[in-house]
């Protein structure tokens, strides 16, 4: 019975990444065509621009080099494109941070294999979530004292405007300014641990 | 550290509620999401929806981690998108250093073949072709429909060996979230649409070769023959999926010893023939 291929456009991410994973002819290019936007953004919207191109380049080189480990180890049932951003975002911390340590120009993959450990590779899916609460806990650590308790009782506590207004001795109209700004002050700081989430402002 | 906005702007960013909500999740739920669930998040984070809709649309990003994830997956899409294009000389370089090398080095390749490699070939010519001719039966048969994945659809009428430790949530606690590799099953998500087809191959008896891809990759098991038992309770489930594109099923491998009491189900395993369990999700 002769099978018809499916086109990659229609394929799911699970069938995409297992065609990389056994080398079907072409899976490479429909991973790239699909997903090589996304990276490029995440990468860009950390690096605000800067070694752009190489640490993308980088990171390709990286992956083919690993015979994809980092997509052997995306969890099935979970976003890929999630998956790829926690991966870009320890790539991209590693890169920086072996750039620092050098003090020199990193120039390919064999000047980048010893940044290529675990860190990057051993995110689950299931972090996803986990990775992003840590980001908002620490972008709440570095608000106001005032800031951080409206944050908290809207965000984590669940109360409602009344009884936060009453915690804080505050009419309903100065509570309601006061936590649009603690919120919109919290959001900057959640944006710049996590700016690939937000669209660009450039 | 400052968190306040820089002077001069004294009017607050507006304030992004999809964002909050996703920060807020708690993680305690892990509900697969239905298609209208779907549809009001993609219509909240396309700013699609009415102030009523939306507080039902943050409720659900905040309780459920799969809800919350769907709306990182677009925000990421969304932003990706307004985000600029890959330049095309990186797209060339990393597309090319992707590419195995061509056949340009055949002829070199072939010149180079000594008086011995020549006979080596010869030999492995004549093995193939006997190999051709031995195994043509084998490949007719599989051309014939009656291909290595069978599949086979049965009620079950005792799902206690499927139930599994780590399906039980308490409350106040996030799911048991247990290594997948000491599970005895996997948990999978399929296209809907291959899972229609299996359900209507099962009926027939017929073969399924496009759930291949899905089942787990062993030493040896391209050798054998394989055949996956379908849980009838999936048709039900399937049919109230409400046109979702994926859907999350569970996989058992009944070779896998921990599987025995799931094998009272299927029956005896024949000798040198993979065997799964395809069932539903709870």
């Amino acid at each position: 019975m002769a099978k018809s291929p499916v086109p990659p456009t229609e394929l799911s991410d699970v069938e995409l990444v297992d065609n990389v994973l056994r080398g079907a002819p072409g899976a490479i290019d429909a991973f790239y065509h699909r997903h090589s936007r996304l990276i490029y953004h995440c990468i860009r919207s950390r690096t605000g621009g800067q070694d752009v191109d190489d640490i993308f380049q980088a990171f390709f080189e990286r992956l083919l080099k690993s015979g994809f480990r980092a997509l052997q180890l995306w969890q099935r049932g979970s976003s890929l494109p999630v998956y790829l951003s926690s991966v870009i975002r320890n790539f991209v911390t590693d890169f920086h941070r072996s750039k620092r340590l050098r003090e020199e120009a990193v120039g390919g993959t064999l000047e980048l294999e010893p940044l290529s450990g675990g860190e990057a590779e051993t995110i689950t899916a299931t972090t996803h979530l986990k990775e992003l609460r840590h980001i908002g806990i620490r972008a709440w650590a570095v608000l106001e004292a005032r800031d951080r308790r409206l944050v908290c009782d809207r965000l984590h506590r669940d109360l409602d405007n009344e009884t936060i207004a009453n915690r804080m001795k505050l009419s309903m109209g100065t509570l309601r300014t006061a936590m649009s700004r603690a919120q919109a002050r919290y959001l900057v700081q959640v944006r710049q641990l996590a700016p690939e989430f937000f669209p660009d402002r450039a | 550290m400052n968190a306040r906005p820089p002077d001069g702007s004294d009017e607050p960013e507006a304030v992004d509620q999809v964002m909050l909500a996703v920060l807020s999740n708690r993680g305690r739920d892990a509900t697969v999401l239905s298609a209208d669930q779907e549809r009001l998040l993609d219509d909240w984070v396309a700013g699609r929806l009415a102030p009523a809709d939306e507080e039902r649309a943050a409720a659900l990003v905040r309780q459920n981690t799969l809800a919350a994830e769907r709306v990182l997956e677009l925000r990421l899409q969304a932003a990706t998108s307004e985000s600029p294009p890959v330049p095309q000389h990186l797209t060339a370089q990393i597309l090319k250093a992707s590419t195995p090398p061509k056949a340009s080095t055949r002829g070199a390749w072939w010149r180079s073949l000594g008086r011995w490699q020549w006979t080596g070939i010869a030999g492995a010519a004549a093995l193939a072709s006997i190999l051709v001719v031995a195994g043509l039966p084998v490949l007719q048969q599989l051309m014939s429909g009656g291909g290595p994945l069978q599949v086979a659809m049965v009620p079950i009428s005792d799902r206690s060996p499927l139930f599994e430790a780590s399906d039980i949530r308490m409350r106040g606690t996030p799911p048991q979230q247990g290594d997948p590799a000491e599970q005895r099953f996997r948990d999978i998500e399929v296209p809907t649409a291959i899972l229609r087809s299996l359900l209507a191959k099962a009926a027939a008896g017929g073969a399924a070769p496009e759930l291949e891809p899905y089942l787990p990759k062993s030493s040896g098991a391209g050798d054998q023959s394989a055949r996956v038992i379908i849980d009838a309770a999936l048709k039900e489930k399937l049919e109230a999926s409400d046109g979702r594109p994926q859907m999350m099923v569970r996989l058992y491998d009944l070779k896998d010893p921990r599987t025995a009491n799931v094998r009272e189900i299927s029956g005896p395993l024949p000798d040198g023939e993979r065997q799964y369990l395809l069932t539903v999700k709870p």
